[in-house]
């Protein structure tokens, strides 16, 4: 179904691609400063995109009524989140990571890191789409997108800074318990965030 | 605690019952806080011998320490009180914690603004991204949040479910943040002022004055919690009588 509604895929992807370009254009061909901001850019532009197709997900659907027909179902309305959230996970950050190697090359990354950065990014992303749900259900009432992406924001720093500490040291040894930590943050929200919005989106009916 | 001590804390739920217990607690706190600020801070700041290292800056601790004290445990009130109206919906609760996020925005600010002007003088810098201002940071980024959760949906029926939320995910998330902060530099701030251990403390002649201003700190605190909270029961029971005016029209 996200697949037929389309085009906020596309949105989100040129949108990383158009973010990442603004980056590397930001510090004017200087090498030095690209390879110091290059990690943070590419994290920052996939919180941007993910945050950016959030209130396509809850709020479209709570509009059409949709949600109404999920909770007069039985199935219980965690998993049905859950995988609207696995959804939304694959339908922006795959992409993302498909065209992870080109953007590589634009931020003058060097291509051996290939596998670790989409190692990294391929654990850290899911946090960022089940923390961004979870919220967005908090909201249901408000329909400004703006409102949802300024509160949005302060939680998503415990996955970012985890993920760029991460993705900035890749050379480092002693790197396995940041590794670690980033996909215990990932499990953390990917458990608590399909209880939470469920409770939420119930007690916005009740 | 028995029994007994809990129901009579529920009994405080009912809005009367309530602002009987303020008339109390207000002008009790209100004395607290006076003496204790005013006895510490001038005992602190003209009575005691400047550090052999940072001179005169040293005494901004007295004001520093307890804002931060107060800045952090207001945002632990709020989280219990979102909880009690999460799970008693107990009204007078939710309107605790909308009262109370100014003041621990404000005390955020206080720790901040005379952090970094000791730190100007000390480390030669306002701001650095140590991991105790970082998590202060953050901290003021969940406050922020929290106000402007509030304002921006306005009504008590929408807001109360979303911000208590709010305030609960938050303070999980902010301890998380913290957490990582610390596990990423250990940074140049020093350990904690106060605690537990004799050995690690302060000095004598610090830790009393710095003991006072706390204690007022917290009772100034308190007194402005439950100024605030008997403000917005009132505005709330306007309300509904507006209400209830609107629609026997």
């Amino acid at each position: 179904m996200v697949l037929r509604s389309g085009s906020h895929l596309l949105i989100a992807f040129t949108f990383f691609f158009f973010f990442s370009v603004l980056f590397a254009l930001s510090t004017l061909g200087t090498e030095t400063l690209l390879h110091l901001i290059a990690p943070s850019g590419i994290w920052i532009s996939l919180l941007i995109s993910v945050l950016l197709t959030l209130n396509k997900i809850i709020h479209q659907e709570f509009e059409n009524g949709s949600t109404d027909f999920y909770l007069l179902s039985d199935f219980p309305l965690e998993i049905i989140l859950f995988f609207k959230t696995i959804v939304h996970w694959i339908t922006v950050a795959i992409p993302i990571l498909l065209i992870m190697p080109f953007i590589m090359i634009a931020l003058q990354i060097e291509l051996e890191k290939l596998f670790v950065l989409l190692t990294i990014i391929f654990i850290g992303s899911p946090a960022l789409s089940f923390v961004g749900i979870m919220i967005s259900c908090l909201t249901l009432s408000n329909n400004s997108s703006f409102l949802i992406t300024t509160i949005t924001i302060p939680f998503y720093f415990p996955t970012l800074l985890l993920g760029i500490y991460c993705t900035n040291n890749t050379d480092l040894d002693n790197m396995s318990l940041a590794y670690v930590l980033l996909s215990l943050n990932t499990l953390f929200t990917i458990t608590i965030s399909p209880f939470i919005s469920a409770y939420a989106v119930k007690l916005h009916y009740s | 605690m028995s029994p007994k001590l809990i129901d009579t804390f529920w009994e405080f739920s009912n809005p009367t019952k309530f602002k009987r217990l303020a008339r109390y607690v207000i002008p009790l706190s209100a004395g607290i806080a006076l003496t204790c600020i005013v006895v510490g801070l001038i005992w602190g700041l003209f009575y005691t011998e400047p550090d052999y290292k940072q001179m005169e800056t040293v005494k901004i601790i007295f004001l520093h320490v307890p804002a931060a004290f107060v800045a952090i445990n207001t945002y632990l009130v709020m989280t219990i009180a979102s909880l009690i109206w999460l799970i008693r919906r107990h009204y007078i609760s939710l309107l605790a914690a909308k009262a109370a996020a100014p003041i621990g925005f404000m005390m955020t600010i206080i720790t901040i603004i005379t952090g970094s002007l000791w730190g100007s003088s000390t480390w030669g810098t306002f701001w650095v991204w140590d991991p105790r201002l970082t998590s202060f940071a953050i901290l003021l980024c969940f406050y922020l949040g929290y106000i402007v959760l509030w304002s921006a949906l306005n009504k008590l029926e929408t807001a109360s479910n979303v911000t208590s939320l709010f305030c609960i995910l938050g303070s999980i998330f902010a301890l998380l943040s913290r957490y990582i902060v610390f596990f990423i530099d250990q940074g140049l701030h020093q350990g904690p002022t106060l605690s537990l251990d004799e050995e690690k403390n302060i000095d004598n002649s610090y830790y009393f004055p710095l003991i006072l201003s706390l204690i007022g700190f917290s009772a100034l605190s308190i007194y402005l919690l439950f100024i605030r909270t008997i403000t917005e029961i009132n505005i709330h029971r306007i309300s509904l009588v507006e209400k209830r005016g609107e629609s026997g029209a």
